[in-house]
């Protein structure tokens, strides 16, 4: 099957058969490999990626399905003003340890941003429910998200 | 490992209908949540109707007094829905804490039903809510109560070439009572040990039309009929929630399984029944 999407803001094309999944594409075909594979299962978030503007796992998701979306991975995140806010809050306060589960947590940080810039922590916990990290026990994650948003605001 | 052998995405329900009829044991699939896991796990080939480019499938509206909302509507548009919120508020409230926000995202009210899970999260509140579900096949439509649908584990009352159209459900009154309580291993994206849903109309210290859901002590999300007749029409006092939270837990048939045990099931019934009326312990 022949899919077209947009992916990072660049119109791709790939051949994918019908077992493919939208994670394997991503990382085997296009060589987009910041997106992870953690439990295969939807529960664990490291596989996050925002497809038509929504936080989704693409472990879950058949290639076939992003046919026209649009869909952006941590490579197109940390792009934006954004991701790079994020990413640099995590690094000040200590919220990446092994790394694994750090694409999924900008990624799902990204999407709540994209719908509430004025996020609170309980906002923010319930954004990053979905993602695991087994190494900094959360409270770091949720600080650099909300540190994140912070200097978002004052920025503007 | 998925081996899926080939894949039709139609535009509308006639043409999923057709495509039904030419492809016996053809999988219906829409956010693939639970369907893709299941086909992971499994060594069967499958094919699979995609559902999602539907229209009319995703629709959420009110018509004749009554809420539709298509089988194809995700758990985030369900949970935001002000329709859905007003009109049904215990189906916003399940749709809006099954899963985490990914889940949410891609997840369907059709699948959860379809997939039939004595656990699943829509399952109890469509049930309290009196949601009757639309089928549709070549021989047109038919509807009936969500409880009659769910038959056991991952056994529905769906036909072979019926497709799920979506639930209607009649919107509530302004003097609506009701709550949906669960508990499960922690608070985001956990799978059910027991659920309580209720839906009634409160006039004064009385509940009339009390209907009662349980997930997760069954091999199917039962109702509580004994305990809705005691408390219809009696007066709400702490006597009679302890006496219905004893029945409820009466009419539970809970196993002990992985997730839970079934003493830890029967007490956590009559427990989020007393919380659903704001007390925290058993009323002497």
């Amino acid at each position: 099957m022949n899919i077209g999407f947009t992916l990072n803001g660049r119109t791709v094309r790939v051949e994918v058969g019908p077992s493919e999944r939208l994670l394997d594409v991503l990382r085997e075909r296009l060589g987009l490999t910041g997106t992870k594979e953690g439990c295969g299962e939807g529960e664990c978030g490291a596989c996050s990626i925002i497809m038509n503007g929504m936080l989704v796992n693409s472990c879950l998701i058949p290639a076939f399905q992003a046919d026209n979306s649009k869909i952006e991975t941590i490579e197109g995140v940390v792009e934006t003003a954004i991701g790079k806010a994020i990413v640099d809050s995590f690094a000040e306060c200590g919220a990446v340890q092994c790394g694994f589960c750090t694409p999924g947590f900008v990624v799902a940080g990204a999407a709540l941003f994209r719908e509430n810039p004025d996020p609170t922590e309980e906002d923010v916990r319930v954004a990053l429910s979905g993602n695991l990290c087994r190494c900094t026990g959360y409270s770091k994650l949720v600080e650099g998200v909300l540190i994140a948003a912070r200097k978002l605001k004052e920025r503007k | 490992m998925l081996r899926i052998t080939k894949v039709y995405r139609p535009d509308n329900i006639d043409e999923a209908l057709n495509i039904f009829d030419d492809n016996p044991g053809i999988r219906p699939i829409a956010g693939g949540t639970d369907l893709i896991i299941q086909l992971s796990d499994s060594l069967e080939s499958a094919m699979l109707l995609d559902v999602s480019r539907i229209e009319k499938l995703k629709k959420i509206n009110i018509t004749g007094g009554k809420l539709f909302i298509g089988a194809a509507a995700t758990h985030s548009s369900i949970a935001k829905s002000r329709k859905v919120i007003e009109s049904a508020p215990l189906i916003a409230e399940s749709s809006g804490i099954m899963g985490g926000p990914a889940i949410r995202n891609r997840a369907t009210i059709g699948g959860n039903v379809a997939n039939a899970s004595p656990v699943a999260e829509s399952l109890p509140t469509l049930i309290a809510h009196a949601a009757e579900i639309v089928l549709v096949s070549a021989n047109g439509l038919r509807k009936m109560p969500v409880e009659d649908f769910h038959l056991a584990p991952g056994k529905t009352a769906l036909q072979s070439g019926e497709l799920i159209l979506g639930f209607e459900i009649p919107v509530v009154s302004e003097d609506f009572f009701g709550f949906y309580n669960r508990l499960g291993s922690r608070a985001a994206v956990t799978i059910t040990k027991v659920g309580v849903a209720l839906a009634s109309i409160k006039s004064g210290d009385r509940l009339g039309n009390v209907r009662i859901a349980l997930s997760a002590v069954a091999p199917r999300v039962i109702r509580a009929p004994e305990t809705e007749k005691i408390m219809s029409g009696a007066n709400l006092d702490d006597g009679l929630i302890e006496q219905a939270a004893k029945k409820l837990v009466s009419e539970c048939t809970p196993i002990t399984d992985f997730r839970s045990t079934s003493e830890y099931r029967s007490d956590m019934v009559g427990q989020l029944f007393r919380m659903g009326f704001g007390r925290e312990t058993p009323q002497n």
